[in-house]
This record gives structure tokens, sequence and C-alpha cells, in this order.
């Protein structure tokens, strides 16, 4: 048992280096896609900056608030998909049925297909996220370690949704289009907004169906307020959201019928 | 006995309809009722034609799929229940498929299915250097997949589904889209491996050329049952006592109403094809040395190939 878990850890951080390895043969564009991830991710914040220059703070909705937001949003999206950048292919692994390779392998079917590829942008994504929390927290390393700690750990809120979303392929054909729209207008749009601009209708949605609030709120809350249970609200939500995606995943398994069509891992 | 596979049967169900109508359910057996058993250091040849379920047999045999009914074990194990226990002691190459890292090269992609199998840094490095010379890539190791040729990529695809050292190998199409050196290169690699490690080679083609060259037992599936279940020689003696025969005179024959019944003539050739079971050849012989004077007789076995489309036609059960 704790040579398994031994050499499953050997190979995660393996299939990692040669992931990374493999989105490096490409070094130019790997950069040009960071650089421009950071200045598109800058041009968000300069708008807040004009708002608020504009209107003022108010409680709740503050610029230090808004700055916590963008750093967990896209640390979060940007571990997901740098490290675990395998998501993104669930749909085509199981529609094109590669996916047979992973079923091949005596280990973890969810972990190496996660960690088959690697998103060159979203490296930038864990930079600025980096970078403009740290701004936030003012220096302060007790919240930096906060900011770090929690920034990777609410990235499970993209890695789970993507998982459930995209294993759904199984049986209602292929839902790349579900997912990317589910990620991009409702995980990352949300969490970008101030929590409290929204009315009680749609809160309800943030803290269940659509974990904005587990990924963004609670925790920049949190870097301002510390509250234990914040975080052990955060960190259930997390695992239920984890064993969900999972159970989903190896049911799709279980159902998955491969294919024939000729493809290549990337 | 390596593999045991009783009464497997695979079932899909393919839904038809458009989106506001109801959706009406057809049920697709893939594979039924299928049985056989494949012993230690054999190599079989499990062929049919497109859709005939050799791929869906191989995927249920490998853990890839689930069965719908019927019972598997692949080196003592449920395929279903086992999968990952059965993964250290099976390979498998897909033709259309690569196990390879398109951006990564050979050594890289070899160094990460190392990993996959538990093999430790110096084990692996071994590994890869016994492998390489084994099937002669050493130059090819620092290559990156994608700038391999396709009989280079095939022959590492192969040399990389065996670094764990598997009891059995699943090629699905070892040899598909290969020319002629390439294909020959493969056969011999797989005649190597079945010779110096004893592993049992379980192989689908549609290249007969791969089966008359490697294998001693063919399981010819259609339909997703088995028709023929048999070795070569057998298959052969059954099938093989059609010979076609072609007899060249010297001048015009004036003889049109022969005793046999001819295939095709043009006046200084005649060809005929004749069931040795039926026909006396030496009283055919005989007759037509009789009728002229023959400058040459050519007399061929039907070709594999030819035995194989008229099995497929049969679609019958055994």
């Amino acid at each position: 048992m704790l040579m398994e878990v031994k050499n499953n850890i050997r190979y995660f951080f393996n299939a990692i280096k040669i992931s990374i390895k493999s989105a490096m043969a490409y070094k130019i564009s790997f950069l040009v896609q960071v650089v421009f991830m950071v200045i598109n991710n800058l041009f968000f914040l300069i708008f807040w900056g004009v708002i608020f220059s504009n209107t003022g703070e108010s409680s709740g909705i503050t610029f230090n608030n808004v700055l916590y937001l963008w750093s967990f949003s896209s640390m979060a999206y940007g571990i997901a998909y740098f490290f675990f950048g395998g998501i993104r292919k669930i749909n085509d692994y199981i529609i094109t049925g590669s996916m047979d390779s992973f079923l091949l392998q005596p280990k973890n079917v969810l972990l190496n297909v996660l960690t088959s590829q690697c998103s060159f942008s979203a490296f930038g994504d864990i930079l600025y996220g980096l970078v403009i929390g740290i701004i936030a927290s003012g220096g302060d390393i007790s919240k930096i370690v906060l900011l770090v700690f929690l920034g990777m750990f609410v990235s499970v809120f993209f890695i789970s949704t993507e998982i459930i979303l995209r294993s759904l392929t199984v049986w209602i054909g292929d839902t790349k289009t579900i997912a990317n729209r589910y990620v991009e207008m409702l995980l990352l749009t949300f969490s970008t907004y101030p929590e409290n601009i929204f009315k009680t209708g749609i809160k309800v949605l943030l803290y269940t169906v659509i974990p904005v609030a587990y990924l963004a709120y609670l925790p920049a809350n949190m870097m301002n307020n510390f509250n234990i249970f914040d975080l052990i609200c955060v960190i259930i939500a997390g695992c239920i959201y984890m064993l969900v995606a999972i159970f989903i995943f190896y049911r799709a398994m279980k159902s998955y019928e491969s294919g024939n069509s000729i493809a290549m891992k990337e | 006995m390596q593999i045991c596979v009783d009464k497997l049967s695979k079932v899909f169900v393919v839904k038809t309809g458009g989106f506001f109508k109801t959706k009406n359910k057809t049920v697709v057996k893939a594979v039924e009722d299928v049985s056989f058993k494949v012993n230690k250091g054999e190599i079989v040849a499990f062929i049919g034609p497109n859709g005939a379920g050799k791929s869906t047999t191989i995927k249920m045999l490998t853990g890839i799929i689930q069965p719908t009914s019927g019972s598997i074990k692949v080196s003592g194990l449920i395929p279903s229940r086992d999968r990952k226990k059965l993964a250290y002691k099976i390979g498998c190459m897909f033709g259309q498929k690569s196990q390879l890292y398109m951006q990564l090269t050979v050594r890289d992609s070899y160094k990460l299915l190392c990993s996959i199998y538990d093999l430790d840094k110096q084990k692996t490095e071994e590994k890869i250097e016994e492998i390489a010379k084994l099937f002669k890539i050493e130059e090819l190791l620092d290559k990156v997949v994608r700038k391999l040729s396709l009989g280079q990529r095939m022959i590492c695809e192969i040399a990389g589904s065996i670094l764990h050292d598997p009891e059995i190998i699943f090629l699905d199409e070892p040899t598909i889209g290969l020319d002629i050196f390439a294909k020959t290169r493969i056969r011999e690699i797989i005649k190597k491996m079945n010779e110096e490690k004893g592993t049992t080679i379980f192989l689908t083609s549609h290249d007969i050329g791969d089966v008359e060259a490697l294998c001693n037992r063919i399981i010819i599936i259609n339909h997703g049952t088995i028709v023929t279940d048999s070795t070569i020689e057998e298959l052969k003696s059954k099938y093989l006592s059609t010979k076609k025969i072609r007899i060249s005179y010297s001048s015009y024959l004036r003889e049109s109403n022969f005793k046999y019944k001819v295939d095709n003539t043009d006046g200084n050739q005649i060809w005929l094809t004749v069931d040795t079971n039926e026909v006396n050849i030496g009283k055919l012989l005989s007759y037509f040395t009789s009728i002229g004077d023959i400058v040459d007789i050519q007399i061929e076995s039907t070709p594999l190939e030819d035995v194989i489309k008229k099995i497929y036609k049969e679609r019958r059960k055994i």
C-alpha cells in the first residue's frame, strides 16, 4: 500500500515534469502565451482601478478585495490547467478512444489523464495571481502563506468541475462547449466580481452548484478576516466536489465504449 | 492456459431518432458467445473483416471495456476487475494509436513508461539500453517522436510495449500502413520476442502476410462470432485442396469440348480450377497430355487470402 502511494507520487512528479518538458518544446510560443495572459489579466484590474477611482470603495467592495478575488481565481485556474491540463482533454479522450492508453496502464487512470497535458498560458495566470495576491497582502508573510495554501487548494473546484462536465461526454455526447462555457462564463466571471453585488437568489447558486463562493469569496474574505469556520467550509466543499468528480469519472469509465479513430498523445 | 475466454458477449445500445422524436434503441451485438483458449508461448492470429469484433474482443481482454456477459481470464486475472494488476503482465500496441509522446524524444517517452511500471532509475536506464539493442533502435532513442517515420515509430511503439517484460502482448494491426521493408522488420522483431522471451502474442491484422509469417494458429471472427479456430496447417489442408492449373500447348488446340470443365481458353492455353478431393489429378493430366503437345504446366494452390475470404463469406458458426 505504502509502496503503491510512493510509486504513484513518483509517477505524478515524473508525468508533470514530462508534460512541462513537452510544452516547452515550443519555448517562444510558451513565453508569448505567458506574457499575453498576464497583460490580458492586467487590463481587467486597470478597469477595476478606474471604477474605484470614480465611484470610491464601499463596505465589502474594496479594491483590495477585488485584488484577492483575481488572485485566487487566477492562481486556481493556472494551477488547474498548468499542472493538470489533461482535464480539458477528457471529452476528446472519450470520443476518440484515446482513453484506451490510460486504461492499459497500471496507474490511477484519473491522475494519468489529468497530468497528460500542460497548458502554457496557465503559467501566466499562476504568476499573475501570485503577484497581485502578494501586492494585496502588503508583504505580510503569514498572509502570503495563507494565500499560497488557499490558492493551491481552491484549484480543486476548477479541476472537479471540468472532470464532472467532461466525463458526461460518455452519456450525452461531446460536452466540450458546455464545459468551456461553464468555466469561462460562470466560474471565472462570477469569481472576479465581489460577492456583495449579487442578490440572495444568485448567492444560493454561488454557494451550491457554481462553487464560486468557496473558490474565491470565502478565501478573499479570509485574507483580511481569517475565520476557521470559513476555512473548514472551503475544505469540506472542496473534498465533496472532488469526491463527486472522482465518482462520476469512474462511472463514466465503466460505460466507456472506446473507439478506433487514429490519435496521438500531444 | 494464458488466455481463457468463455461465452464472451458485448452488446452496444445505439440510440437513433431526432431531437424531438422518441429515440429508438437498437441493440448491436459486437461480440456474441465467443470462446477460445490460448497457451503460453503461442502466436495467435485473431483476424476478421472490419467490424467483425476483433478490437472489441481485445479491448475486453485487456480490461479497457467491460463485457456484457461471459468470462475472461488473462494470466489468471479477470481484466474488468484486476485492470491494474493485469497491466503489469500484458503489453499492448494498437497500430492506430500511440503510447509515445509526440513532442518528446523516444528515450523520454520510455522513461515515463518505465515510471508507469514502477521501474527505478537504474533499471530504467538498463531496460532502455537492452530494448534498444534488441530492436536495433539505438540511433532513434534521442529523436523526437513526431520526427520519426511511420515504420520507425511502429518499431519504437512495440519496443515501448515490452519495457516491463509482459507475459502476453496484444498487437492490433502492428504493420498497418507500412512498406514491405518495415513490415518484414516488425515481423522479425515479433518472432524474436516470442522465441527469446517466450512471450505469448495475440495479433490482429488485415495483412495475411503477417499471419503466414508469424502465426501457428488462426482464429477467424466474423459478425461477432468465431467461424474458424485451427492451426494454419489444418486450415491449409482443409481449404487448399482447390488448385488453379494453367496448361500451355506448343500449337493451337482443335479440341473445344473438354472432358473437364475449364475456366478459360485462348486456343494455346487452358485455365482450370479443380478440387483434388473430387478429381484425380493424374488422370486429369493424362487427358490434357493426350490432346496436345504440352510446353508448360503451372499448378497453384489457392492463396491463404482467398481461403480467408471464402471463410468470411461462409458466415458459419463452429
